[in-house]
């Protein structure tokens, strides 16, 4: 039998994604046992591109931390860069260094975490939204998209693993409506269908459908 | 056969060296090429040890080498002590524009460097398959890979996940494949992943001069594309053309 049953309701960690499913046996002390661990050890070992990391201990300057985190975006957007038109994620970076400069972040915020950007990352391939959002941080290092189309706004706070804080102000028939929620990604679409999100997301061929 | 999404989320040719290189020859030669890209950065082993009987944790770093990046951090050149690394991650622009970015870095090292003998050449290709669930959470990998481990099915229940390695010589080249798949979790909300990591090397009879290095190189990737395609089937060819 060659079929792997995937679970669906784990909510993603962003350190794990992209990376060998890999589960330690339980402990053994003869030679075959270590063996085994060594080599379950050498599959989950980065490829040599990322054996080695900066040399930079803690404390970080604001600086060091902004330049680390828009490489750790940039790297993480490589492992799902083949869903991504070429010119989206070019502008998506050009969006993210101007985020992230230097000059015009507050010295007292830390950038957004690695966990905030993954979700955002995942959350455009499931939207597969056509309009790039615009992008802002929270003072405790959440990763903000927005939409705007006239007067109707949609926010969605990209939280850890897989989580959207989302708010929405829209007129419908002409009655204003606001609405906010927390939901799990993976019903993000659904929960938004009778906002009709298609004003913000419209055009949708520029993120390929994988 | 190029595929309008390649599955590929790195490529990367590496060239370990018979005997380590010295920290001033690494800097000169990343300073001969330094303009070519964006970033640099120290290329760092950081290793962590707990003290228990002081309850303090040691972080100590030793230098590697020097990693240069291109501004979207996709081109990757690392000058090792022990290797040359160039890496490309995804989205994979082709063999035409990896190969040369490789080669030219290649020469300025030798230029830097002189005369380096070898003690392995590897080329490299993980793919990474994202198979979309539909409301199936139940993925049979003979669809998508012409390889497999199975679950005796006296078991009963499916598996959750698996790692494989087949090491074996390629029959050409003097050359060796290391083959290594398995389950990867999906950077991809409603998929599951499968890692097809294709690393080809060869550690004998290794040439001395740089275009017979090149031609080697070349005929590995030739391998490669032939051991990539024996591997995949039509199905999981069809999602590399979605």
């Amino acid at each position: 039998m060659s079929a792997v049953q995937i679970p669906r309701a784990v909510r993603a960690d962003h350190a794990h994604l992209g990376r060998a499913v890999i589960q330690k046996p339980s402990a053994g002390v003869s030679g075959i046992s270590k063996e085994i661990a060594d080599r379950l050890k050498r599959f989950a070992e980065p490829s040599p591109t990322f054996l080695g990391s900066r040399n930079v201990s803690p404390p970080k300057s604001l600086e060091e931390q902004l330049y680390d985190g828009l490489a750790a975006f940039k790297v993480t957007t490589a492992t799902i860069a083949m869903h991504l038109e070429r010119e989206w994620r070019s502008r998506l970076f050009l969006q993210l260094d101007s985020l992230l400069a230097l000059d015009d972040w507050d010295v007292e915020d830390p950038p957004p975490s690695t966990g905030s950007f993954s979700t955002f990352l995942r959350m455009l391939i499931l939207l597969r939204p056509a309009r790039r959002p615009g992008l802002g941080a929270t003072n405790d290092g959440i990763l903000i998209a927005t939409w705007t189309s006239d007067d109707d706004r949609l926010t969605i706070d990209c939280l850890d693993k897989d989580i959207a804080r989302w708010h929405l102000a829209v007129t419908i028939e002409g009655e204003r409506e606001r609405a906010a929620g927390i939901t799990p990604l993976l019903r993000l679409n659904e929960v938004l269908l009778p906002y009709g999100p298609q004003r913000w997301f419209e055009h949708a061929h520029y993120v390929s459908s994988p | 056969m190029p595929y309008k999404r390649p599955p590929i989320t790195e490529a990367i040719i590496e060239l370990q060296f018979a005997r380590p290189s010295d920290q001033s020859t690494i800097e000169k030669a990343a300073r001969r090429i330094r303009e070519e890209y964006t970033f640099e950065d120290p290329d760092s082993a950081v290793n962590l040890s707990f003290d228990a009987s002081t309850n303090k944790t040691e972080v100590q770093t030793a230098w590697m080498g020097t990693r240069l990046s291109s501004s979207d951090r996709a081109d990757i050149l690392i000058f090792r002590t022990t290797a040359f690394v160039c890496s490309r991650l995804a989205p994979y622009g082709g063999w035409e524009a990896f190969r040369p970015r490789a080669a030219h870095a290649w020469d300025v090292w030798k230029r830097a460097a002189g005369p380096t003998p070898l003690a392995r050449i590897g080329v490299r290709y993980i793919n990474r398959i994202d198979v979309p669930l539909a409301g199936n959470v139940l993925i049979d990998v003979d669809h998508y890979l012409n390889l497999s481990t199975r679950s005796p099915e006296a078991l009963g229940e499916p598996m959750t996940a698996y790692t494989m390695q087949i090491v074996r010589p390629l029959g050409a080249d003097d050359c060796h494949l290391i083959l290594t798949s398995g389950t990867v979790a999906s950077p991809l909300i409603g998929f599951a992943s499968f890692a097809l990591d294709l690393d080809i090397f060869r550690a004998t009879n290794l040439p001395m001069r740089d275009d017979e290095l090149w031609a080697l190189i070349d005929r590995i990737r030739g391998h490669k594309n032939r051991v990539f395609e024996s591997c995949v089937t039509d199905r999981a060819r069809a999602l590399f053309d979605q």
